[in-house]
C-alpha cells in the first residue's frame, strides 16, 4: 500500500471516530424524532465506513505502486511552509500594525521567499500594492480596514 | 405572459447604465482570471462578494454570473499560447490548441474558440430560458424527501464525475457535510462543535473555505511546483478562421453545444467533464482520428464550445431548483442568499426581474465577450508574461483582503489559511475539493430536508415516494457501477490526462 494512502486512511478514520464520539454528546433522538446529534453521528459512521473501504482498496493495490510522501524532494514544500507562516504572522498582527504595513510586508516577504529578484522590484511591487489597496478599497469602496498604530 | 414578454422584461432590467457597466466589469474580470492560471471563478466570485454588499441584488448577480461565464472564454487563451490551461475546463484545448500555435495557427485557434464559445454560450441561454421555468413548475410539487433525494443524487453525481477515486470523492463529500454541521442546529438551535468560539456559532462561512481551498490552496500547490510560464513567441495574425476552418468546426460546435448544455444541467457535470466527452466524441467521429493531438481545429472548437454551453446548463438547476450543479454555482448560491434571495421554484414568481434580468444579461455578456476577447488577446498575452512570483503574492493579498472585508473578522482569515493548507494537502493526497465545497453548501439544506422527512413518521419514506425513490436508486446504481472495470479504466485514463 502507498504510504500516502495509509496516512489518508488514518486521518479520515480519526476524523470519523472523533465526529461520531462528539455527536454522542448531543441528543441523538429516535428514527422518527431525530435530535441534533443524529445527523452528524450518521456522517461520522459513513466517514469511518468509507475510510475502511479506502483501506481495503490500498491493501489490494499492487506492491510496485509503493512511494514515499507526495511532496517534492527539491524542497518546494519549504516555500509553501514559508508562505503559510507569513500569512499566519501577518493575520495575528493585522489589527495592530494596520492594513498598509500588513499588505506592504505581505507582498515584500512573499516575493523575497519566492526566489532571487531585485530588491528594487520587490519594494516597488509591495509599495504600489499597498497604495492600490488604499486607493481602491479605502478611498473608493470605503472598506473599514484596521489602521493600526500608523493611523492611516 | 409569454416567453418573449419575459425576455423583454429582462432586457428592460439590463438596459440601465449600472447593470450594463457591471455586466461588462463581470465578464472582463472573468476573462482576466480565466487567462491567469492559479485563480479561478470560485475564488473570484467569493472575493467579489463583499464588494457587492452595497449593490442592488440584480446588479450583483449579473456581475458575478458574468465572472463565471467570462472565465470560460479566457481559459482557452493560456491553453493555446502557453500550453497551461487557465481553467480546468480548458485542459483539453491544450492538446490541439498549442500544436496549432506551434504551427503558426494560434490566430485561427483563438478565433474559433472565441466564436465557438459565443455560439455555445448563447445557445445554452436559449436552453436555460426554455427549460428553467418548466423545471421550476415541476419542483413546486417537491416535499422534503424529494429535496433530500435530489441533493443526495447531486452529491453522488459530483463524486461519480470527479476525475479521481470515487471513494475519495465520497469521503470529501461527507467531510463537507460534516463541516456544515458546525454552528447552530438548523431545527432546534442547539450549538454544535463550536468549542465555545463565537465566530463558529454562525457556522463556518462559505467564502473563507472557498477562498482557502480554491484560492490559497491552489497558490500553495503552484509555489511548491514553482511554475514558470513561457508565452509562445509566434506573432498573432489572422484571428478570423478561414472558410475551411468553419466547415471543419461546424458539427463539432453543434455537438459541443448540445453535450455541454445537457452535461452542465447534471449535478456535478460542471464545465470540465463535457470538454473531455466532446473531445472523445469528435475523435471517434472523425475520418482522421490520428490527426487529433497534432493541431486539428475540431479538437479546439468542440471543447471550447462545450465549456461555455455548460455554463447555461448549470444555471438551470440553480435558478429553478435552488440546487447548485457545481462549485461555482455553490458560491453563486451563497451570493443569492447573502442578498436575501432564495433561488428555487419560487424565484420565477417572486423575483421575475432578477430571473429574466440575469438571462438577458447573459445574452449581452456573451456579445461583450466576443467583442472584448479577440481585440484584447494582445493584452492577455502581455499579462501572461507577468512572472508568477509577482502574481501569487497579489492573489494571496486579494484573498486576505476579501475574507476580512466580509465581516471584519480576523478569525475568518485564520479559517481561510487553515482551509488553504487543507486544500493544498488534499491535492497532494489525491482528493478533490469540489465535492467537499458543494457538500458544505448543500449540508444545512440536506439536514433540514432529511430530518423533516423523518418527522413524517416513516424512515422508509424516501423509498415510498416515487421521485425520491427513483433518484436514490439512480444514486445507488452510480455508486455500484464503478465496480465494472471498463468505467474504472476510463476514469483512470481521464485522471492521467489531467495529471499530464
Amino acid at each position: 500500500m502507498k504510504y500516502a494512502h495509509f496516512i489518508s486512511v488514518i486521518f479520515w478514520l480519526a476524523v470519523g471516530l472523533l465526529l461520531s464520539l462528539w455527536s454522542l454528546s448531543y441528543n441523538i433522538g429516535t428514527l422518527t424524532q431525530p435530535g441534533p446529534g443524529f445527523y452528524p453521528l450518521g456522517l461520522g459512521i459513513l466517514l469511518i465506513f468509507f475510510s475502511l473501504v479506502l483501506l481495503g482498496q490500498g491493501i489490494r493495490s499492487s506492491p510496485e505502486t509503493r512511494q514515499v510522501l507526495p511532496f517534492s524532494i527539491s524542497g518546494g514544500w519549504k516555500r509553501v511552509a514559508y508562505a503559510v507562516l507569513i500569512l499566519l504572522l501577518l493575520t495575528f498582527f493585522f489589527e495592530t500594525i494596520g492594513y498598509l504595513l500588513t499588505f506592504f510586508l505581505l507582498i515584500m516577504l512573499l516575493m523575497v521567499g519566492a526566489g532571487p529578484q531585485s530588491w528594487k522590484r520587490i519594494l516597488l511591487v509591495a509599495f504600489f500594492s499597498a497604495l492600490g489597496v488604499y486607493l481602491v478599497f479605502v478611498l473608493l469602496l470605503q472598506q473599514p480596514l484596521p489602521r493600526g498604530f500608523l493611523g492611516v | 405572459m409569454g416567453i418573449f414578454d419575459h425576455l423583454a422584461l429582462g432586457f428592460s432590467v439590463v438596459f440601465s447604465l449600472s447593470n450594463l457597466l457591471f455586466c461588462f466589469i463581470g465578464v472582463f474580470i472573468g476573462t482576466l482570471i480565466g487567462v491567469l492560471p492559479g485563480i479561478g471563478p470560485v475564488a473570484t466570485i467569493s472575493l467579489l462578494l463583499p464588494v457587492t454588499f452595497g449593490m442592488n441584488p440584480i446588479t450583483s448577480i449579473i456581475m458575478l454570473a458574468g465572472v463565471y461565464y467570462g472565465a470560460q472564454y479566457g481559459g482557452s487563451t493560456t491553453s493555446i499560447l502557453v500550453n497551461i490551461p487557465g481553467e480546468a475546463s480548458s485542459i483539453v484545448t491544450c492538446l490541439d490548441g498549442y500544436q496549432m500555435a506551434r504551427q503558426g495557427r494560434a490566430g485561427p485557434a483563438l478565433g474559433i474558440s472565441a466564436f465557438g464559445s459565443f455560439i455555445g454560450g448563447t445557445a445554452s441561454i436559449v436552453g436555460l430560458m426554455l427549460l428553467a421555468p418548466v423545471l421550476a413548475r415541476a419542483a413546486l410539487k417537491f416535499g422534503p424527501p424529494e429535496y433530500f433525494a435530489l441533493m443526495l443524487f447531486g452529491l453522488t453525481m459530483v463524486t461519480y464525475l470527479c476525475m479521481g477515486s470515487i471513494i475519495k470523492g465520497l469521503i470529501m463529500a461527507v467531510a463537507g457535510l460534516a463541516i456544515s454541521t458546525i454552528g447552530q442546529d438548523p431545527i432546534v438551535g442547539v450549538t454544535r462543535f463550536t468549542l465555545g468560539s463565537i465566530t463558529l456559532m454562525d457556522g463556518i462561512g462559505l467564502v473563507p473555505v472557498a477562498m482557502g481551498v480554491f484560492g490559497v490552496g491552489e497558490v500553495l500547490t503552484n509555489i511548491e511546483e514553482n511554475i514558470k510560464q513561457e508565452v509562445f513567441a509566434a506573432k498573432l495574425s489572422g484571428l478570423l478562421p478561414t472558410l475551411k476552418d468553419w466547415i471543419d468546426s461546424k458539427w463539432p460546435i453543434v455537438r459541443g453545444t448540445l453535450i455541454g448544455f445537457f452535461m452542465g444541467i447534471l449535478p456535478g457535470g460542471g464545465v470540465v467533464i463535457p470538454t473531455f466527452i466532446c473531445y472523445t466524441v469528435e475523435k471517434r467521429l472523425s475520418k482522421h482520428p490520428e490527426k487529433f493531438g497534432t493541431g486539428t481545429i475540431e479538437g479546439v472548437a468542440a471543447p471550447e464550445t462545450a465549456n461555455n454551453a455548460a455554463t447555461g446548463g448549470s444555471l438551470v438547476t440553480l435558478l429553478s431548483l435552488g440546487i447548485p450543479a457545481n462549485v461555482s454555482m455553490a458560491v453563486l448560491l451563497g451570493a443569492f442568499i447573502i442578498h436575501g434571495i432564495q433561488p428555487g421554484p419560487l424565484l420565477l414568481t417572486k423575483h421575475p426581474d432578477l430571473f429574466w434580468g440575469t438571462i438577458a444579461s447573459m445574452y449581452i455578456g456573451n456579445v461583450m465577450l466576443l467583442v472584448l476577447n479577440l481585440p484584447l488577446i494582445g493584452i492577455w498575452v502581455k499579462l501572461l508574461k507577468v512572472p508568477y512570483n509577482i502574481l501569487f503574492p497579489l492573489i494571496l493579498l486579494f484573498c486576505f483582503l476579501g475574507v476580512y472585508s466580509l465581516n471584519n473578522n480576523i478569525y475568518e482569515i485564520l479559517i481561510m489559511i487553515i482551509f488553504g493548507v487543507f486544500g493544498y494537502l488534499i491535492r497532494k493526497f489525491g482528493f478533490e475539493g469540489a465535492p467537499f465545497l458543494l457538500a458544505m453548501v448543500l449540508g444545512p439544506m440536506m439536514e433540514i430536508a432529511f430530518r423533516q422527512s423523518l418527522i413524517y413518521g416513516d424512515p422508509l419514506i424516501f423509498f415510498k415516494r416515487p421521485i425520491s425513490a427513483i433518484l436514490l436508486i439512480i444514486a445507488l446504481f452510480l455508486l455500484i457501477t464503478p465496480l465494472f472495470s471498463k468505467i474504472t479504466r476510463k476514469r483512470k485514463e481521464m485522471s492521467e490526462v489531467l495529471e499530464e
